[in-house]
C-alpha cells in the first residue's frame, strides 16, 4: 500500500447521510471494484464452456438448446447464457464496472494530487526510522548532508531542503498511472457502448454470385461481384481467394478494387472484407441428346438459374418430371438436401418419334456416368458438354465508426500502463539531528531499484555495512 | 534452411537440458568443493547461465532460419507457437536472472522451458503454408508478443513457487504442502504426456476410425462419438476403444483430445507412483531443498516484479494487437471467440492480482499462490482452449 493511500482519509460530510452518499460510498470501495471484475470473468469463463449461439448448427436457438440440452438447454436460453456478451445482464455488469472506475478513481486522484504536491520536506524522526531503508549515520555534519544531497541530484531526483532536513523524489508521475489506465479502460467501454446508437455500427454478410450487383443495407450504397477468384494448395486448403468488386455510390459506381483476406475495401466509413466463399455450384450445362455413340440427336442448354418445363431437341420433346438440387439418398427415397445445385440430378421424360410409351428416366448432372447406368434401356441416352460451375463471394460489410476510439482508449491504456509498471515513485527523506544523520527511502513498486540506490548513495558517504527496516515493505 | 533450423532447435534443447541440470547441481551440490576449498555452487550456476544464453541464441538461429525456410514468421501453428513461448521463457530468465542476479532461478525456470519445448515436439513440424487469414504481419507481431508476455509470467510462477517452497516446512503435514506436491503431480503429468507422446511417434502409431476419419497417434483408449466399442484396433490385447467422449464435449477432435488427457492422467500416475516409491516420501521434500537459504522476500519481490514487467506486454500483445488483427482481417476487432475471451481472462486474472496486491496489501503466501494459480491460466489459455473448446483460432 502506498504512504499516500495509508493516509487517505474520506471527508465525512457535514451533513445527514443521504442514499447518494451510500452508493458513491458503496462504487468507491476498491473491494466492489475487484468483485466486478471478478464477476466480468466468471461469466465471460461460463460463456466459453457453453455453445453460444453464433456457433451453433441451426438457426432455431430456442429448439436447438432444448433438443441438445433438454430442460436446461430451455434454461440456458431463456436466461441468455446461450448469448452471454450481449446478455442485458452482461452488459449491466460492464456499467456497474465502468460506474465503480469513475468513483474509484475520483476518489483517489484529488487526495493524491494534493497529497504529492503538499508534502512535509520535514518528517520526523520515528518516521524515517520506519521507511523501507533506513540508516542512522552518526557523526554526521551539514557537509554529509550536503553530500547527500549532490549524490542524490547526480541520480536525478528533484531535492528540497528545509531546516535541516531534506527530501528527494523522482518519477512521481509514475503515481498518476493507474488512473490514466482507468481512464483508457473508460474510453474502450464508452466506445463498445456507443456501437448500440442507430447508424454507428452494423455487420452484415453479403452472399453475391459472379456479376450479381446487391444493395448494402442501412446506406446508399450497391456492391457488384464482379468476379470471385480463388488459389488452392495441393492439399485442397484455400491459398488464397478474392472478390474483383465495384462498388456504387447511389447508383453512380464510386470505387472499383480487389478485395482479398486482410485487404478490405473501404469506402466512407463503410469497410468490405472477403469473409468467405460458398461452396461451388452448379449454373449451366450443355446437355446432349443421342442414339447411341453414334447417332446424336441435338442438344440442349440447361440453365440452373432459370429452369423450364420443357426443352426441345430437334423432334424431341424433355420434359421435366422432378429436380433435386442437392440430391442424396434418405432410407430409399430421393431428397434434396439444400436447394443449392451442388449434386443437381432430374428426372425427365422424353417424347418424339419411335417412342410409344415414354418412361422417366434419370439424368446425373454431377456424375454424367451415372445416367447412362441408370438408364442403359432407355431409347435415347443424355450426354453432358461444356458445364458452367459458379460460386458466390462472402462479403462482410462492416461500418464501425468507434473504431478510432477504441484504439484510442487502448493507448491511453497502454501509455498507462508503462507509466505504472515502467516508471517508480523514489523517495528520500533526511534529517540532521544531534549529530546523526537520519536517511529513510521508500518506493512503492520497485524495491530492488530503490534499494541498489541506497546501496550506491550510501557507499558514496563512505558507509559499507547497511542497516534496513525490512519488515515495513509495503 | 529447415534442416539447419532443426537443428539449431535440437542444439537449443540440449543446451536447456544441460543448462537444467547445472542449475539442479547448483542448488543441491552444496557439498561439492573446488580445490581451494570454496563450495562449487557459483561456477554451477555461471555454467548453467552460460548454457542457458547459448542455447537461447541457438534457438534465436533456429526461428529464424525456419522463417527464411517456410516463408512466414514461426509462429503460426501449435509446434512453432509453443518453440517460442520455450524460447521466451528461456529469454526471460536470461535477461531478469542477468539484471536481478538471482541464480537459484534457473533450477526452477529451466525444467519448465525444457518441458514446453518438449511438448512442442510433440506437434507436427512441418511448416504448413498459411490459410489467408493468418497471412497478415499483424499476426506475428500480436502473437511474439504475447508469447513474450506469458514467457514473464513464467517467471513470476516459478519465483513464486519457490516463494511457497521456502516459506512452508513440508516436513509437517499442511494444505500448502499438499497443494505444492499436486503441483509438482501435475508437472510431472506435463512430462508423462510428452514422453508418451513422443514413444508413439517414434513407433509411428497411427490409427484412424473409419467414420469420422480422425487419426489417433496414441492408442485410442477413448473412441470418438459413436463409435462402436473394441471396433477400432486391438492393443496389448485389449479391444479399443475402452469408452467414447462424452457428447457434451465439442469439436471435432474431441475423442482424440480427451483421450489424450486420459492418457496423460494414466502415465502420470505411473510415473508419479513410481518416482514416490523410490523417493518413499512426498516429492516436493526434494524441491523444497533446492530453494535453500534464498531471502522469501526476495522471491516474493521476484515474483511481483515479474508479473509487472510482463502485464503491460501480455496487455499489448494479446488484447491490443489481437484486436488491430482481428479488425484487419475479420473487420471485427473482437467477436467474443474463445480464444480472445480466455485472452481476457487471463488479463482480468492479473489485473485482480495487482489490485489485491497494491491495494489491499496481499503479499507473500496468498500472492505466491495467485501466481502459481496465473500459469494454470496461462496453459489453459495456451492449450487448455485448443483441446477443450474450439473457436476462430482452431487453426493453432
Amino acid at each position: 500500500m502506498s504512504l499516500e493511500g495509508e493516509e487517505r482519509r474520506r471527508v465525512l460530510p457535514q451533513r445527514p447521510i443521504t442514499w447518494i452518499d451510500r452508493i458513491w460510498n458503496y462504487f468507491a470501495s476498491v473491494k466492489i471494484a475487484m468483485v466486478y471484475i471478478g464477476l466480468i470473468a466468471v461469466t465471460a469463463i461460463i460463456g466459453t464452456l457453453i455453445p453460444q449461439e453464433n456457433t451453433i448448427p441451426s438457426v432455431d436457438p430456442a429448439t436447438f438448446y432444448a433438443g441438445k440440452f433438454g430442460r436446461f438447454g430451455s434454461f440456458m436460453f431463456n436466461a441468455g447464457l446461450t448469448r452471454m456478451y450481449s446478455s442485458w445482464w452482461f452488459l449491466c455488469l460492464l456499467l456497474l464496472l465502468a460506474i465503480s472506475l469513475i468513483i474509484c478513481s475520483w476518489e483517489r486522484i484529488v487526495p493524491l494530487y494534493k497529497s504529492l504536491t503538499h508534502q512535509t520536506v520535514k518528517k520526523s524522526i520515528q518516521w524515517i526510522r520506519q521507511r523501507q531503508l533506513y540508516y542512522g549515520m552518526s557523526d554526521s555534519t551539514d557537509e554529509d548532508m550536503e553530500r547527500l544531497n549532490s549524490s542524490l541530484s547526480g541520480r536525478h531526483y528533484k531535492v528540497s531542503r528545509k531546516d535541516g532536513a531534506l527530501l528527494a523524489e523522482k518519477g512521481r508521475f509514475s503515481r498518476f498511472g493507474p488512473y490514466i489506465i482507468h481512464i483508457g479502460l473508460l474510453l474502450v467501454i464508452a466506445a463498445a457502448f456507443s456501437r448500440l446508437l442507430p447508424g454507428w455500427f452494423f455487420n452484415a454478410d453479403l452472399i453475391i454470385d459472379n456479376g450479381q450487383t446487391m444493395a448494402v443495407p442501412h446506406t446508399p450504397f450497391s456492391i457488384r461481384n464482379n468476379k470471385f477468384m480463388m488459389e488452392q494448395y495441393p492439399d485442397g486448403r484455400a491459398k488464397m481467394y478474392s472478390t474483383d468488386a465495384t462498388l456504387f455510390d447511389n447508383g453512380k459506381p464510386a470505387v472499383s478494387n480487389t478485395i482479398t483476406v486482410n485487404h478490405p475495401l473501404k469506402y466512407k466509413n463503410v469497410l468490405f472484407f472477403q469473409e468467405s466463399f460458398t461452396t461451388p455450384r452448379f449454373q449451366s450445362a450443355v446437355v446432349t441428346l443421342s442414339k447411341d455413340s453414334k447417332h446424336s440427336i441435338g442438344n440442349f442448354s440447361l440453365d440452373l438459374t432459370h429452369l423450364r418445363s420443357t426443352y426441345h431437341v430437334g423432334a424431341y420433346t424433355v420434359s421435366t418430371i422432378n429436380y433435386f438440387p442437392d440430391f442424396s439418398v434418405e432410407g430409399s427415397a430421393p431428397v434434396t438436401v439444400s436447394p443449392e445445385p451442388q449434386k443437381p440430378v432430374f428426372i425427365f421424360e422424353v417424347k418424339g418419334p419411335g417412342i410409344t410409351k415414354p418412361q422417366p428416366q434419370w439424368f446425373v448432372l454431377f456424375m454424367p456416368v451415372m445416367s447412362s447406368f441408370l438408364s442403359k434401356d432407355a431409347p435415347l441416352q443424355f450426354g453432358v458438354n461444356a458445364v458452367q460451375m459458379t460460386q458466390s463471394t462472402v462479403l462482410r460489410v462492416h461500418k464501425d465508426v468507434t473504431v478510432p476510439l477504441i484504439y484510442f482508449g487502448a493507448l491511453v491504456v497502454l501509455a498507462g500502463l508503462a507509466t505504472t509498471f515502467y516508471f517508480q515513485h523514489r523517495r528520500w527523506w533526511a534529517r540532521l539531528e544531534d549529530g546523526v544523520l537520519h536517511i529513510g527511502c521508500h518506493t512503492n513498486k520497485n524495491w530492488f531499484a530503490i534499494k541498489k540506490d541506497f546501496e550506491v548513495v550510501m557507499m558514496g558517504l563512505g558507509v559499507n555495512e547497511r542497516q534496513e527496516q525490512g519488515s515495513d515493505r509495503t | 534452411m529447415m534442416g539447419v533450423s532443426s537443428a539449431f532447435l535440437g542444439t537449443a534443447f540440449v543446451s536447456y537440458v544441460f543448462a537444467t541440470i547445472f542449475n539442479v547441481i547448483g542448488v543441491t551440490g552444496r557439498k561439492i568443493k573446488q580445490k581451494d576449498g570454496k563450495s562449487a555452487r557459483k561456477s554451477w550456476f555461471t555454467w548453467g547461465y552460460g548454457v542457458a544464453v547459448f542455447g537461447v541464441a541457438a534457438q534465436a538461429i533456429a526461428l529464424v532460419t525456419r522463417w527464411i525456410g517456410s516463408g512466414h514468421a514461426p509462429v503460426s501453428d501449435m509446434f512453432e507457437y509453443m518453440s517460442f513461448w520455450a524460447f521466451c521463457i528461456m529469454l526471460a530468465f536470461v535477461v531478469i536472472s542477468g539484471v536481478y542476479k538471482f541464480p537459484v532461478l534457473g533450477a526452477f525456470v529451466c525444467p519448465v522451458g525444457v518441458f514446453v519445448l518438449a511438448y512442442a515436439s510433440v506437434f507436427s513440424r512441418t511448416a504448413e503454408p498459411l490459410i489467408p487469414a493468418l497471412q497478415s504481419y499483424w499476426l506475428y507481431i500480436h502473437v511474439t508478443t504475447a508469447a513474450l508476455g506469458e514467457g514473464i509470467f513464467t517467471i513470476g510462477f516459478a519465483a513464486a513457487f519457490m516463494y511457497l517452497l521456502r516459506i512452508t516446512n513440508v516436513q509437517e503435514k499442511s494444505r500448502t504442502g499438499k497443494f505444492l506436491e499436486f503441483t509438482v503431480f501435475l508437472f510431472l503429468a506435463l512430462f508423462s504426456y510428452v514422453i508418451t507422446a513422443l514413444a508413439f511417434n517414434a513407433g509411428a502409431y497411427s490409427v484412424q476410425d473409419q467414420t469420422s476419419g480422425s487419426i489417433y497417434n496414441i492408442p485410442p483408449l477413448v473412441g470418438p462419438m459413436g463409435v462402436a466399442l473394441g471396433s477400432m484396433t486391438h492393443w496389448l490385447g485389449m479391444s479399443l476403444p475402452l469408452f467414447d467422449v462424452p457428447n457434451w464435449l465439442p469439436g471435432a477432435k474431441s475423442g482424440s483430445n480427451f483421450n489424450g488427457i486420459v492418457w496423460t492422467l494414466i502415465a502420470a500416475c505411473i510415473v508419479y507412483g513410481i518416482l514416490r516409491l523410490i523417493a518413499n516420501r512426498p516429492l516436493v521434500h526434494y524441491a523444497s531443498k533446492w530453494v535453500g537459504d534464498v531471502e522469501p522476500e526476495m522471491l516474493d519481490e521476484l515474483s511481483y516484479r515479474a508479473i509487472a514487467i510482463g502485464y503491460p506486454i501480455f496487455s499489448l500483445g494479446a488484447l491490443v494487437f489481437a484486436m488491430i488483427w482481428a479488425q484487419e482481417a475479420w473487420g471485427q476487432f473482437w467477436s467474443w471467440d474463445p480464444k480472445e475471451v480466455w485472452a481476457l481472462i487471463t488479463w482480468l486474472y492479473y489485473t485482480l492480482y495487482l489490485h489485491l496486491r497494491l491495494t489491499q496489501g496481499w503479499q507473500g503466501k496468498a500472492a505466491a499462490w495467485m501466481a502459481v494459480g496465473g500459469f494454470a491460466v496461462v496453459l489453459f489459455l495456451l492449450i487448455g482452449v485448443n483441446l477443450v473448446i474450439v473457436g476462430l483460432h482452431s487453426y493453432a
